[in-house]
């Protein structure tokens, strides 16, 4: 047998680790010559232009270099490749004693591929590995910084590191001749793991307070943005430092931070931590939104937000929150406002066992997100059917026709707001032929009929009632009704609903509110029966959100008793005079009740304003699963196909339209 | 670094020296095994080795191929594989030029008789491994199987088969599997001649698929298969062209799976043949 250099390098240079020790010894338990000979590596490749650096097979042990010690390996040099002899055969790690990245990337066009790469999380104190105290420094496994771009990182496990692990996309000093910042960042088949921060960080750091005046100009790479490439990643277990010195083991960070334009497909997280007291937990992955104007920095956004990015094929899994005050981590979190600028698709999602069930929970609904971004929203037209009965349409209706069912559309007002806050294609479906022939004028999706029509088949993936169930003729028919929507619907039903809970509180002092007298609501359901009805139904899960507060009676929809029914304001000309009682109770004008028909929520409700002050309608945001698609089981999955669109799939007889099927990605 | 090349004999049985240079490298905690262009017969089974990585030339230009008995899986793993890489060449099953009757599935008297296992066939479990850029055509068994143990972190990228019987790729841990990718592969002439129930992957742990082709699926065949252990697998951008057998299914209690962009063609409906030639 004979040895040759190995096949297909980059460059012309091809030089070996051993090559370069000081004293011509290369031993991988010498931090300090390896560190030296790595330096000097570096070097040589910036006199040739680049090249391959290789690194044989063994555990290289490196420390803080005496010049710059927060990195102990640099590559700087555009065209280097850094190769390993195995993902698992060279190791490059952080001395004991050192607290540092173990490799900085500070060029274009570099690569490093086939190694492993160990922090130093295992040298930190005790008390840091206990959550006790804060990490002296949160030193990432591989930084890449001044200008990332054409950087490949693939078949890397990266480990044991305090703060990323990939990370903290910094650009100092402008960008490049060779490349303008974050072109074609490209991560292959990399594993994280044990990692104290986040797995992955993709972020712009420039002091937007106080710009480098000979720095980029920080609008201009704002609107750059990573562009980034991710596949076949894996992040198991990151976030595991304590948050910033308290004693709860908790840092809300994230599998992949994603800040900028970027495309990922296949990614893996597992056990996102949960919150401690009062935090939030762990991310699997986390869409940021844009924050500032013109895409200016902030701390939040680092200067780009995660929109126009795709994720496809994800697999999370989540660490039980604690108790039911904590948070348990979350999966993928995209902010509302990105939700049109984002496609996710195709994943799937785990919450470990061990934690406790949920309850029925009254929870003041979070202010998540009340920014408003630059983004356009794309909502598709609705368009009208055909059939002007839902009677004449259900023989022909399948499921995956429509996304959701409205009952009592009205005049179609809440079919327009529920297809954009919610998502997909609704129909609503009135009793009254007017308001029908006055939604259908408007090209509102609204047909008549009784939803006591609505057949018991899984036709959508969520019903809609908006201020409707109480009209209803007895609380017994609005189980009913919840009945039909939990035959029809595979993932929630979604009710909005005046209280009555305050009903005999207000009149006991001599008021109402015209919420509750209004003519037509004759079925006054209130949360104890809705509770009920649900344990009848099988529905273990409800989320009740509180909307519009009231303090005391000068609220102008507090009228006092004996007030015309259809007097929708107090209106002290004309009506009795009210007294300014301040009430003993939180009294709320409605109820927004989210009633989960999967055995895990797959959205929640999220309000733009408080919903305490403005009872403005909320909207969906989807945690689990894809963002256009119904949440599939393996019934609904195989069914989740649709003809070719178009001139060709029209062209195609029936039964070959349903041979030549293909899924057609979702815009929302 | 030095990589290993043995020197191969294209008429000879090469199996000893190219065993050599895994051990060796093997032995030195890690390295590179290089296979020339052209045919490298063997006759006997290769034990692959951990942090091991054998490559070829290229897809097509390196062939490693039996010289005897055909029906002998080439690429083995007895024990827990970690840290391996098999890439850039072809397996070819017949002794004969691979490239004889790769695309003919006529000749039933031309092909072996069906083994069990698999061409590279991992036994022990695999972690940390690469297998990609690989041709495995014309093969008596199944062309690629991982079982036996746990399979983590393990990349299955840029795979041809072209002619097996039984099974195109099985991923078959015992225990959870993480970290299983399965991308860029085709499938073609899977389950030739033997048996029914054959599938262009199966596979019984947590698995992402995306760019998926397979193609024919035969009566009774099914072209991805998810079983017992394959919850939560995601799969996207797959192709499937059936025969008769179905484009995927999942035995019954398999929860969570999602499939998106799932293209199926009815190769026996001539109408589609006319619209889409």
């Amino acid at each position: 047998m004979s040895r040759t250099a190995p096949a297909a390098v980059s460059s012309t240079a091809t030089i070996d680790l051993r090559d370069f020790f000081p004293n011509g010894d290369p031993q991988p338990s010498d931090a300090a010559a390896t560190t030296e000979a790595l330096r000097r590596a570096d070097k040589a490749l910036a006199k040739a232009g680049g090249g391959t650096l290789e690194i044989p097979p063994g555990r290289w042990l490196v420390e803080a270099l005496p010049r710059d010690p927060s990195a102990a390996v640099i590559l700087r040099t555009p065209g280097t490749t850094m190769r390993g002899a195995g993902i698992l055969a060279t190791i490059l790690a952080l001395a004991e004693g050192h607290d540092c990245h173990v490799l900085v990337i500070v060029a274009p066009g570099i690569t490093v591929e086939r190694l492993t790469i160990v922090g130093g999380l295992q040298h930190q104190p005790p008390e840091v590995l206990a959550g006790e105290a804060v990490p002296a420094r949160r030193s990432h496994g591989i930084s890449v910084r001044e200008c990332p771009a054409f950087t490949l990182i693939r078949d890397v496990l990266i480990e044991d590191v305090v703060g990323y692990g990939i990370g903290s996309i910094i650009v100092r000093g402008g960008p490049k001749p060779e490349a303008d910042p974050f072109v074609h960042v490209r991560m292959h088949n990399v594993t994280l793991r044990r990692i104290g921060d986040d797995g992955i960080d993709f972020k712009i750091d420039v002091d937007i307070d106080h710009p480098d005046p000979d720095g980029p100009d920080p609008a201009r790479l704002g609107r750059l943005g990573p562009r980034g490439f991710l596949k076949n990643i894996a992040v198991v277990d990151h976030s595991v430092l304590g948050p910033n010195g308290t004693a709860d083991r908790v840092r809300g960070e994230n599998g992949v931070d994603a800040r900028g334009q970027l495309h990922l497909q296949n990614i893996e997280v597992l056990r996102v931590r949960p919150g401690g007291w009062g935090k939030h937990g762990g991310a699997g992955i986390t869409f940021r939104d844009e924050t500032g104007p013109g895409g200016g920095v902030s701390s939040a956004s680092h200067g780009r937000g995660g929109q126009w990015s795709t994720l496809q094929n994800y697999h999370l899994t989540r660490c039980p929150k604690p108790d039911y005050r904590n948070s348990a981590g979350a999966g993928v979190i995209a902010p509302p406002v990105l939700a049109p600028a984002l496609h996710i698709s195709n994943g799937t999602e785990v919450l470990l066992p061990g934690g406790p069930r949920f309850a029925p929970l009254l929870t003041r609904a979070s202010r998540a997100n009340d920014r408003v971004g630059e983004i356009v929203r794309r909502i598709r037209r609705p368009s009208v059917p055909e059939a002007a009965t839902f009677a004449e349409m259900e023989p022909t209706l399948s499921k995956g026709d429509y996304t959701f069912f409205d009952f009592g559309g009205g005049f179609g007002a809440s079919i327009a707001h529920y297809q954009s806050a919610f998502g997909g294609r609704g129909l609503g479906i009135e009793i009254e032929p007017d308001k029908v022939v006055a939604a259908r004028a408007k090209g509102r999706p609204v047909v008549q009929g009784s939803l006591f029509e609505v057949p018991n088949r899984k036709l959508v993936r969520y019903v809609t009632a908006d201020n409707v169930l109480e009209h209803l003729a007895s609380i017994a028919e609005v189980e009913d009704a919840l009945r039909v929507a939990r035959g029809v619907a595979d993932e929630f039903i979604y009710v909005r609903h005046p209280s009555f809970e305050d009903e005999d509180y207000l009149r006991s002092l001599g008021l109402s509110g015209t919420w509750v007298h209004r003519s037509g609501h004759r079925a006054h359901v209130r949360l104890s029966d809705y509770t009920a009805m649900a344990t009848r139904l099988g529905i273990d899960r409800l989320e009740i959100h509180p909307v519009g507060l009231m303090t005391d009676s000068t609220d102008p929809e507090i009228v006092p008793l004996g007030t015309p029914k259809n007097d929708l304001t107090y209106d002290p000309a004309r009506h009795a005079s009210r007294p300014v009682i301040e009430f003993d109770r939180e009294v709320f004008y409605a109820f927004d009740i989210l009633f989960h028909l999967t055995r895990r929520p797959s959205v929640r409700l999220v309000y733009e304003g408080d919903p305490f002050l403005d009872r403005k309608r909320p909207i969906l945001v989807r945690e689990v699963g894809p963002m256009g698609w119904p949440r599939p089981t393996i019934a609904s999955t195989t069914r989740r196909t649709r003809t070719l669109a178009g001139a060709a799939g029209d062209a195609l007889p029936p039964s070959a339209r349903q041979t030549l099927v293909r899924v057609v990605r979702k815009v929302r | 670094m030095d990589a290993l090349q043995p020197s191969i004999d294209p008429e000879a049985d090469n199996q000893a020296v190219i065993q050599a240079c895994i051990d060796d490298a093997h032995a030195r905690g890690g390295g590179t095994v290089v296979l020339p262009n052209g045919r490298c017969p063997i006759a006997g089974p290769l034990e692959l080795r951990s942090n091991v990585t054998l490559r070829g030339t290229g897809m097509i230009t390196t062939i490693l191929a039996p010289i005897t008995a055909p029906g002998t899986p080439l690429l083995v793993a007895t024990e827990l594989l970690a840290g391996a890489t098999v890439e850039d060449l072809t397996v070819a099953g017949l002794a004969g030029a691979p490239d004889a009757d790769a695309t003919s599935d006529d000749d039933a008297q031309a092909r072996p008789p069906a083994i069990n296992g698999a061409a590279i066939d991992l036994v022990a479990g695999a972690s940390f491994c690469f297998l990609r850029r690989l041709r495995l055509v014309d093969l008596p068994g199944g062309a690629l199987r991982l079982t036996g143990g746990p399979i983590d972190h393990v990349y299955l990228e840029q795979i041809v088969v072209e002619g097996c019987a039984g099974d195109g790729i099985v991923v078959d841990p015992s225990g959870e599997s993480t970290a299983v990718f399965l991308t860029e592969v085709s499938v073609r002439l899977f389950g030739r001649g033997t048996s029914s129930g054959s599938a262009g992957v199966r596979t019984r742990g947590r698995t992402f698929i995306s760019q998926l082709h397979v193609q024919p699926v035969g009566r009774d065949a099914c072209g991805l298969r998810l079983e017992a252990g394959s919850d939560h697998t995601v799969a996207s951008n797959l192709f499937v062209g059936t025969a008769g057998g179905e484009a995927w299914s999942a035995e019954p209690g398999v929860t969570d799976v999602e499939v998106e962009a799932l293209l199926v063609r009815d190769l026996l409906d001539v109408r589609q043949e006319k619209v889409f030639p």
